[in-house]
């Protein structure tokens, strides 16, 4: 580390905090300029999508929920919807909003942990989730009591909370009883009435002001809140089938990360997924419980401050809890588990939205029902390019500042996307490095 | 008293001992002991209200003078233990943040189980079958 003084930097951040997985950062400063900005995703590949050829299908969403241990039910979703695509397998209405209710929880578990514990410390000057436990007990123990309940619909739904197993193409392996649905009903309301709460003591953060201007990607639905259904929209105006998900977006290598960068075809500048591309794309089919709460907040929208994000995976909480609740009461528990279906030589995709935004799936099965290609594109290595670039513009204002403080904020950025490296590299540590590299 | 005994781990590599190890305690005992495995240590705080004695079993780099370390919290031992965790959050940050939220049960016990870079202990490595229940009889003598 070095300090504002010198006439040429490299700041390296080795190990990135409060972020899932393993990634730096590195950032090469000039005097006056900023020389290079990488964020470094060094976990190795992992190799999923090889993995899956050969397998059978009825493995693909065991094998596809290990690549994440915060949101296996995105992968396990996914996947399952890419082949009931390609088979062309219908599912009840019930199924169908018994598998958004698990959607759900997977989203409570993920953004209750981000909120309390990865992000929100950085908002009161704190280090970590220990340091805003001594400040504020209070809202932290709200925010596990929320985590806790998305994994109690996740156990009762999935079979377990890690890696669930109930997930099948055609519907579900076994489907919860009627009386155990309405066990979850008085922790909903609770969930709902402290996720609005949570929201309130959101809106009282001091937010930095800083905008950087993107392209919001997400799914978008006229009928519900897209989660697992819809055209892939972007805020720009255009608007896609899901079935054409790989003619209008590519990945690519770059050195210094094991993650593939997303790029949109004809079309240089990075996007961005996630809570705040899902708010701004679906904010009408928001229950009007939370677009009553974004006004009570003062949250105007567009907003281009990453820093918002939080208000955000906010605002998904509640809307979570008010349908998850709804959901569990009127389970029809009457409908068939899994409707049948044959196996046929056949391609399929989907996409859903993770936690952390749009996930896409694709597999070549052949007659006997087996994965001959399989492709997974996660929300991460879609927002890499826009995080590196939110880090190059935000850097001007930090020159004057030491090492430390400029890693700290980098790092404070970064959450801002709550990256899954581990997702990616199917992401940090900062590196600032002094003197421009010859 | 109501036991919780929990590995902590994942299905990859040597990550799994945690997850093994209570898999294979849960056929030996046929008490009333809770067993849970957990992905992530933060994981672990969703089962503290439903236990009087937390047992943690997990791997540990570097853990190289002994295949197994037995302590009870807090213990510098367990401070110094180099736990892995998801979000920089592991084994040692759960169990801080609990103590902070006076979520920890009277007794908080953590098993640790060696492995070296990237690899479980050799001896794992060369015999699981039998090191296994070396392992399973010292855990169990550790919390009897």
């Amino acid at each position: 580390m070095t300090d504002s003084a010198s006439p040429n930097r490299k700041i390296h951040v080795p190990i990135l905090t409060r972020v899932e997985g393993e990634g730096a950062l590195n950032i090469v400063l000039g005097r006056e300029s900023i020389e290079r900005v990488e964020l470094n995703i060094y976990e190795p590949p992992r190799f999923f999508e090889a993995f899956l050829q050969g397998r059978n299908h009825n493995e693909v969403a065991d094998i596809t929920a290990r690549i994440c241990g915060i949101c296996p039910i995105a992968y396990q979703m996914t996947a399952i919807q890419a082949i009931e695509s390609a088979w062309g397998i219908c599912i009840p209405e019930p199924i169908y909003r018994l598998r958004r209710l698990m959607y759900f929880a997977e989203w409570i578990e993920s953004h209750g942990l981000h909120i309390h514990l990865l992000h929100a410390p950085d908002f009161f000057g704190c280090a970590s989730g220990l340091e805003l436990a001594k400040k504020d007990p209070v809202s932290v123990q709200r925010g596990l009591k929320l985590k806790k309940i998305g994994n109690q619909v996740l156990e009762l739904l999935g079979g377990r909370a890690i890696h669930p197993i109930s997930l099948a193409v055609g519907g579900f392996f076994r489907l919860p009883r009627r009386e155990e649905l309405l066990q979850l009903v008085p922790h909903f309301e609770w969930g709902l009435q402290a996720s609005i709460d949570m929201v309130r003591w959101i809106g009282g953060f001091e937010f930095p002001e800083f905008d950087s201007p993107t392209v919001y990607v997400a799914l978008q639905n006229p009928k519900e809140y897209a989660i697992m259904n819809g055209a892939i929209a972007s805020s720009d105006g255009a608007t896609v089938d899901v079935g054409k998900y790989e003619q209008c977006f590519y990945e690519e290598h770059v050195e210094h990360s094991t993650a593939l960068h997303a790029h949109r075809v004809g079309n240089p500048l990075p996007y961005q997924v996630g809570p705040m591309a899902r708010v701004h794309l679906s904010y009408d089919q928001l229950s009007s419980t939370v677009r009553s709460l974004a006004e009570e907040i003062g949250w105007q929208l567009p907003s281009f401050n990453p820093y918002h994000s939080i208000i955000a995976r906010g605002l998904e909480l509640v809307q979570a809890f008010e349908e998850g609740l709804s959901i569990l009461k009127s389970f029809d528990s009457k409908v068939e588990a899994r409707v049948a279906y044959e196996t046929a030589e056949a391609s399929g995709c989907a996409a859903t939205e993770a936690p952390r935004g749009l996930i896409y799936h694709r597999y070549d099965l052949d007659q006997s029902g087996h994965v001959c290609r399989a492709k997974i594109v996660p929300p991460t290595s879609q927002n890499q390019r826009q995080i590196e670039r939110d880090l190059v513009q935000i850097l001007p204002s930090m020159l004057a500042e030491t090492d430390e403080s400029i890693a700290r904020r980098c790092e404070t950025l970064i959450r801002n996307y709550d990256p899954c490296i581990s997702c990616a590299t199917h992401f940090l540590k900062v590196r600032r490095t002094k003197g421009v590299e010859s | 008293m109501q036991r919780v005994i929990v590995g902590v781990g994942s299905p990859h590599g040597f990550d799994d001992v945690g997850w093994t190890v209570v898999d294979r305690l849960k056929m030996r005992r046929r008490d009333d002991t809770k067993y849970l495995k957990v992905a992530n240590p933060v994981d672990v705080l969703d089962y503290l209200g439903e236990c009087d004695e937390l047992i943690l079993i997990d791997a540990v780099y570097d853990l190289t003078a002994k295949a197994i370390q037995c302590w009870i919290w807090p213990n510098r031992m367990i401070e110094d233990g180099a736990y892995g965790g998801s979000h920089g959050f592991g084994v040692v940050q759960m169990l801080e943040l609990a103590s902070e939220l006076q979520l920890l049960p009277k007794t908080v016990k953590m098993v640790g189980i060696g492995v070296q870079q990237g690899s479980i202990s050799e001896t794992w490595k060369r015999n699981q079958a039998t090191e296994i229940e070396a392992i399973l009889e010292e855990v169990e003598a550790f919390y009897a």
